[in-house]
């Protein structure tokens, strides 16, 4: 095989930084050839790509060569920019900021069409519309006219795919292509990406941090760590023994005490974000988080779960229903009472950065937040979180990501609550700071009597976390089982999210060829089952009323008579 | 779209009310009247009286406010007081001029930005950007009567290439169609020039500020990582972002431009608005002034009114599902 790109010596750093970020690093891609790079947030993934592609930001210098088939790449004929488009492409991360607000996907796509396989305007939008088609993407002749904020963000990950195939590289650099696309979705990525390379044996940079798509998309693995490339095993293979499922919970689910009091309840919970017709986002939750125990709220981006959570919270106010933190009614009244219990809710977010006070030091944010200071107070929270007293005198930003959720943890508690809401508080944590801080939230949990709600889109996580699972979809509760095993959920849309696992996929042999999902039918009035139309069990009462969720066996609900009266192992290799 | 179109008309009416309101008092509350100034002399005190009474200038403001707002909502603006013809004909000849030249000089005055904002961008940091950039900031500092001056001088008299002032030739009604259209245009080329080179400084910046801005985006990384030209993104890619917000500062573009061509209508004796409100400003002809100002703001408002439908129609996030429409 012939050599396409080769990285000797490689280093990249910023001016003013005491240390390069990337440190003599050598990578050779040959034709045709799938390499996945892995490596933490920060590790200097992202200035590999664009030292690749000869894009570095400005503030950036390089020592070192990139070589394109064996000549350097900036002496190439015609320079650099003459490689990019045929030679290598790049994917860029973000679906929404890739893509040119006030082009038309037609625009976009066949603009690379036009100028590296030398079409016509007309030949160009048909190349388009087959490409757009190749990709699964529905009606491709609309979608030429469409505008990038009308698509949704896997449509518009996939219509970036277009434009970079449009240029028929030899070599495309993906760069945490799926990484804000909930599994689902990510899955058919993945499937269209590898199908298309394979049909155009083009080579594939796949950069990611997640190890759990290695398998799925290169044959080789090389990890970065320290600025340098650790090759790993096979790709194929590296999945083994990579990650020993482990469990922060430790033993059994903890089961809810016969005699205790719910510490937060909502009942009939609706939340709409626009007029009293619009859809809601969440439409009718019944929920009880009980002290000391931690409920797990999975599902896909769109199904409700962050207006759940906020409306929990009191950061949202409900269209109706009911939320009580020990008794006393928070949701609406204003009085000192309703105000009080509202405090005893607090709420943890996923971007711990932005929801601290980048001008205010540790220790004052946490006594900001207790509103008084007790003489030890700080350095207690901060213990309590594990970090060192000395952190009080610092800022935000010279914190680390998981350090900083850590900070923020303090905060909440900095309050007394009694109940923590988390949304999605490690999905911009890396591996080892994750386990980390889920067993922190654990420890605290437990030695507080806290409930916690742990908002995520990851399974796994809340299988290792939490007591309980809860499945939501379409702004409905639509399973709720212990968190034992992922064997307990039975519902078809459980076990889509389930199988579109990077996990499960590893080990299901045909998910390439698996159909695209169906569009989800969004914004159809709301009567029959939200699923009906895209799941394989439906029947014709699916789409008359909406099924109740129904109890099974105690702790175990679900909203799908079909599902109830079928054995559990049917599922396992159902969509 | 309708709704939202409604209530911005109904802002623009409440405006308009206001201004003519304010327009009336500070006319009315400055001192001196229109005897003082025009027939003055020749008048004795009892005749003096007597056209206070037919002018209705003795009676309470109020009511001449009221008199006034009817009147004018009649069409009939009164008549000039020093031209003794009807307002509305001294000033519906004035409108299509002052049109003609602001909407040309801002077509030049953008056509001027955006190609000079191209080029500071396309060479950011050299040689091009430092000598556009300053060539620029000269323009837009010069008093605009100095610049039109110097452009009359240079053009009209040494070159002789323009004329010196005026709508048209004396003899233009003699003249074909297609040879009067090039009289005019010949007639329009230096008064127009003169809004535009001093004005499109202040735009250009502005474009290139946003051109910067959009370069720096990611989608523009993308673009470039699909080998598409530097050319090509910033015309194509980038330029749109830069311009889109053009079409709302033309709301604010356009009064500057109707102020600036006061001055450039003197000088060049262009027979637009602005050179009649300073003629009846002069004599203290009360019915132009109102008139000639009430006008001026029914432009700008309009203009500004269009350029925010216009923004609307152009941006395709806020057309379909943006912010406001309700
Ligand atoms: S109720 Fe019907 S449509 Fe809904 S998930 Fe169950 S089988 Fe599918």
């Amino acid at each position: 095989m012939n050599e396409l790109l080769r990285l000797s010596g490689l280093t990249v750093g910023f001016a003013g930084a005491a240390l390069p970020v990337l440190r003599g690093l050598d990578l050779e891609l040959a034709e045709g050839e799938a390499v996945a790079l892995v490596g933490a947030s920060g590790s200097g993934k992202t200035l590999l790509a664009r030292a690749a592609l000869g894009l570095l930001p400005p503030e950036a210098w390089q020592q070192g060569q990139v070589n394109w088939r064996g000549v350097e790449a900036r002496l190439a004929p015609g320079g650099w920019g003459a490689l990019r488009g045929r030679g290598l492409t790049w994917l860029p991360q973000e679906p929404l900021s890739g893509l040119n607000p006030l082009l038309t996907v037609g625009a976009q796509v066949s603009e690379a069409a036009r100028q590296h396989q030398g079409l016509g305007h007309q030949d160009a939008l048909r190349f388009t519309v087959d490409l757009l088609a190749e990709l699964q993407l529905p009606s491709p002749m609309e979608l030429l006219y469409a505008w990038p904020h009308e698509l949704s963000g896997g449509m518009r990950q996939r219509v970036l795919l277009a434009a970079a195939l449009a240029c028929g590289p030899e070599l495309l650099i993906a760069d945490e292509p799926t990484s804000n696309l909930d599994t689902t979705v990510q899955r058919d990525l993945l499937a269209v990406l590898d199908r298309a390379r394979r049909a155009r044996g083009m080579a594939l940079l796949f950069i990611t941090h997640d190890h759990d798509l290695v398998p799925l998309v290169a044959d080789r693995c090389v990890e970065i760590s320290d600025g340098r490339l650790v090759e790993r095993v096979s790709g194929r293979h590296a999945h083994e023994g990579a990650r020993a499922p482990h469990t922060v919970r430790g033993a059994a689910p903890r089961l809810v005490p016969g005699n205790a009091a719910p510490a937060l309840s909502a009942r009939a919970l609706v939340v709409r974000h626009g007029a009293a017709e619009s859809v809601p986002a969440v439409a009718g939750v019944d929920l009880d988080l009980w002290p000391g125990r931690s409920v797990g709220l999975v599902g896909e981006s769109a199904a409700g779960k962050s207006s759940l959570a906020r409306a929990l919270a009191g950061h949202l106010r409900p269209s109706s229903g009911v939320v009580s933190v020990g008794c006393v009614a928070a949701g609406s009244d204003r009085g000192a009472a309703a105000r009080a219990a509202r405090r005893r809710v607090q709420m943890l977010f996923q971007d711990a950065g932005a929801s601290l006070n980048p001008r205010q030091r540790v220790g004052d944010t946490l006594i900001e937040a207790a509103g008084a200071a007790h003489p030890g107070m700080v350095s207690r929270l901060l213990a309590e979180v594990g970090l060192d007293e000395a952190l009080a005198m610092r800022h935000p930003h010279a914190l680390s990501g998981g350090q900083r959720q850590r900070v923020a943890l303090a905060r909440c508690l900095a309050t007394d609550p009694a109940v923590l809401i988390a949304d999605e508080p490690t999905s911009a944590l890396d591996g080892g700071t994750r386990a980390r801080v889920l067993e922190l939230l654990t420890r605290v949990m437990v030695t507080r009597g806290l409930a916690v709600l742990l908002v995520t889109h990851d399974l796994d996580t809340a299988l290792s976390f939490c007591d309980e699972l809860l499945v939501m979809h379409s702004g409905l509760i639509i399973e709720r089982a212990p968190a034992a095993s992922f064997a307990l959920l039975r519902h078809p849309h459980s076990r889509r999210l389930l199988d579109c696992r990077p996990a499960a996929l590893a080990s299901t042999s045909g998910w390439r060829d698996a159909p695209a999902a169906p569009a989800p039918a969004g914004g159809r009035p709301f009567s029959g089952c939200p699923l009906a139309g895209a799941c394989p069990l439906q029947n014709a009462s699916c789409f008359k009323e909406l099924p109740p969720l129904a109890e099974l066996a105690p702790g175990r609900w679900l909203r799908c008579p079909p599902a109830s009266e079928l054995p559990p192992p049917q599922f396992i290799d159902t969509i | 779209m309708i709704p939202w179109l409604a209530r911005r008309l109904l802002w623009s009416l409440l405006m308009l009310v206001l201004l003519m309101t304010m327009v009336f008092a500070i006319v009315r509350l400055a001192p001196g009247d229109p005897l003082d100034a025009g027939a003055a002399e020749s008048v004795d005190a009892r005749e003096r009286q007597l056209l206070r009474e037919r002018l209705g200038l003795d009676e309470p403001l109020a009511g001449q406010y009221v008199r006034w707002v009817s009147a004018c909502l009649r069409g009939d603006w009164g008549l000039s007081l020093r031209q003794q013809r009807p307002v509305a004909d001294v000033v519906g000849e004035a409108v299509g001029p002052t049109l003609l030249l602001t909407l040309t000089a801002y077509l030049l005055h953008l056509a001027l930005a955006v190609l000079a904002a191209v080029a500071m961008a396309a060479y950011r940091g050299r040689f091009i950007d430092h000598l556009v950039g300053g060539a620029g900031l000269v323009l837009l500092s010069l008093p605009g009567f100095w610049l039109g001056l110097m452009l009359l001088l240079l053009f009209a008299r040494q070159l002789g290439w323009f004329p010196a002032g005026g709508l048209q030739s004396v003899d233009a009604a003699l003249l074909p169609a297609g040879a009067r259209l090039l009289d005019l245009l010949r007639h329009l080329a230096l008064p127009a020039a003169t809004l535009a080179l001093g004005s499109y400084m202040g735009t250009a910046r502005y474009v290139r500020a946003a051109l910067d801005e959009a370069m720096g985006q990611e989608f523009i990384l993308a673009a470039r990582s699909r080998g598409v030209s530097e050319r090509r993104l910033l015309w194509r890619h980038a330029l749109p972002h830069a311009l889109l917000p053009l079409i709302t500062l033309a709301g604010l573009h356009l009064p500057q431009l109707l102020g600036g061509a006061v001055v450039v209508e003197v000088v060049f004796g262009w027979p637009g608005l602005g050179r009649v409100s300073v003629e009846a400003i002069g004599a203290r002809d009360y019915p132009v002034i109102m008139a000639t100002t009430f006008l001026s703001a029914v432009l700008v408002t309009a203009g500004s009114l269009l350029a925010d439908a216009g923004y609307r129609r152009a941006d395709p996030r806020v057309r379909l599902t943006g912010p406001g429409t309700p």
